[in-house]
């Protein structure tokens, strides 16, 4: 049978000591949903910093293209 | 049945003029508020009492000649029950608020209130705003005016039920990812989500900070003009205002894959198709669009939304378990998400921005349907299409509406159904800070493609 995960990545509480997993199954919709917004592809650091787009910095509209 | 609804500035000449005195127009709105509430639950407090004081006030301030250049004069205005007016409970729609009352009001109910709007009320909505049905256990599911037994949208359902059935010229409404849009569509009114920080979300319970906006919502789309030129009074950011060209020069971009989609209503599709033919035949350009990955998009979004609301709904204060189950479980999946991925979901908005802002190069405005579907019926969770594919209903109803919120520019649902059909919207977006150019735009593109204006009774 498959380990459940308990990686820090799951988002899960750990397993305790004993290694025995008494937690109620994970729903799937969960599992598919953390992956999902795990596998959102990120771009190089210089192309996406932590920052909201530049009209949403309350910089001037009339940077964006058009 | 139905009556025709008087354009939101014939109304305010005749409110300035005497025509129609304050007082008798509110009196009429408050008349339609009793009649029909307990079918429609489009209200969850009715400011009756303090509405005539504001209505006498308004008739006084008239005979002294002070009721020019206040451009809502009069207009009976609802308002999302999230977004504070004092004196007022301030629920949010959850049976946890019942007892909390606001003491003052949100800049933006005040801006309303500077312009000449009389509050008549606050309006029912999904719990905490976090849902799209509007179906809600402690004050009741809103109906969808023009299809009972089916849902009218969310979350600002009631504000959409409220302008649908005449109870309000104008409300306010709230839309972190879809949720003026959505409703608007499906009840079959006009509704403007604005670019992100243009318009105050003080004062209003937030569901996700990066992602909430307050905007208007009114039976034509002319008529969002007034009100959000009041709102934007409210706005903490500057942005340069941009002007979009009138219909004979507009270059408009095509949703990709939208002519040829399988999983739409054949009745939506058809009515896109129609709308966007006639505009063709005046646009300078009408071409299909590239955009990012929505996949992409729409988990980033759900990572940002749930975790954000996931903390304003933690602390020692806070207990979900009254909540309404369907919200425990979103905010449940917000608390999984790592702060790698909520970080991460903000940096993509950066990368999507970038290639949205390339399209809005070429064209000046993006138009889809608002939904691919009619209102879904009140039990419903599934949509079968018409390529026999399946997807849930809250999936469906948003396909069309969170890339706007995630990159922050402004857009407008219009009707452009059939007269006689449910509801169609036609959504038209363009690039931030364009919001008063857009709803001009959409004023005249509501002339060739929304059906006749009627108002409907609510049901009994």
């Amino acid at each position: 049978m498959e380990r459940a995960d308990s990686s820090p990545e799951s988002g899960r509480e750990p397993l305790p000591e004993d290694g025995c997993d008494r937690r109620p199954p994970e729903d799937p919709g969960v599992d598919a949903f953390l992956a999902a917004v795990r596998a959102v592809p990120t771009a190089p650091l210089k192309d996406a910093p932590c920052n909201p787009p530049p009209h949403l910095r309350g910089e001037s509209s009339a940077s964006v293209a058009g | 049945m139905s009556a025709s609804s008087p354009p939101l500035s014939e109304l305010v000449e005749a409110t300035q003029d005497g025509r129609i005195s304050v007082r008798e127009l509110i009196s009429d709105t408050l008349r339609r508020i009793d009649a029909g509430n307990e079918g429609s639950r489009a209200f969850i407090s009715v400011t009756a009492d303090a509405a005539m004081r504001r209505a006498r006030a308004l008739d006084e301030a008239r005979a002294r000649g002070d009721a020019a250049g206040l451009p809502l004069f009069g207009v009976p205005v609802a308002i999302k029950d999230c977004i504070e007016v004092e004196g007022v409970p301030n629920t949010c729609g959850s049976g946890a608020r019942r007892d909390a009352t606001s003491s003052g009001s949100a800049p933006s109910v005040a801006a309303l209130e500077a312009a000449g709007a009389v509050v008549v009320g606050t309006t029912n909505l999904h719990e905490w705003a976090f849902g799209a049905t509007s179906q809600n256990e402690a004050f009741g599911h809103v109906v969808n005016p023009r299809g009972p037994g089916r849902i009218p949208g969310g979350s600002s359902g009631g504000s959409a039920a409220a302008v649908a059935t005449g109870a309000a010229a104008v409300a306010l409404g709230t839309d972190t990812g879809g949720s003026i849009r959505l409703p608007a569509s499906y009840c079959g009114v006009a509704g403007l989500k604005v670019t992100t920080g243009t318009v105050s979300t003080d004062g209003c319970f937030p569901l996700s900070w990066t992602m909430d906006s307050i905007g208007p919502m009114a039976p034509r789309a002319a008529d969002l003009l007034a009100p959000l030129e009041a709102l934007l009074a409210t706005g903490s950011r500057q942005f340069t205002d941009r002007s979009l060209p009138s219909l004979n020069r507009l270059r408009i971009g095509v949703w990709p894959g939208v002519r040829t989609e399988g999983r739409m209503d054949d009745v939506v599709q058809r009515c896109f198709l129609r709308s966007l033919d006639t505009l063709g035949r005046d646009a300078a350009a009408v071409a299909d669009v590239g955009l990012p990955d929505l996949d992409a998009i729409k988990a980033a979004q759900f990572g940002i939304i749930t975790s954000e609301a996931a903390a304003v709904h933690s602390g020692d204060h806070v207990d979900r378990s009254s909540y309404e189950a369907n919200v425990q479980e979103l905010l449940s999946l917000g608390d999984r998400v790592p702060a790698r991925d909520y970080v991460n979901g903000i940096r993509h908005r950066q990368v999507v921005w970038r290639a949205v802002s390339e399209v809005f190069a070429d064209f000046d405005v993006i138009v889809s349907p608002t939904t691919p579907c009619v209102a879904p019926l009140a039990d419903q969770s599934l949509i079968t299409w018409p390529d026999s594919s399946q997807e849930s209903v809250l999936d469906a109803s948003i396909r069309f509406l969170l890339l706007w919120n995630f990159v922050g520019a402004p857009c407008v649902s219009l009707p452009c159904g059939e007269p006689t059909d449910l509801p169609v919207g036609l959504q038209v977006a363009a690039p931030p800070g364009s919001d008063r150019s857009l709803v001009r735009l959409c004023s005249e593109i509501e002339q060739l493609v929304s059906p006749p204006l009627s108002v409907t009774n609510p049901p009994n």
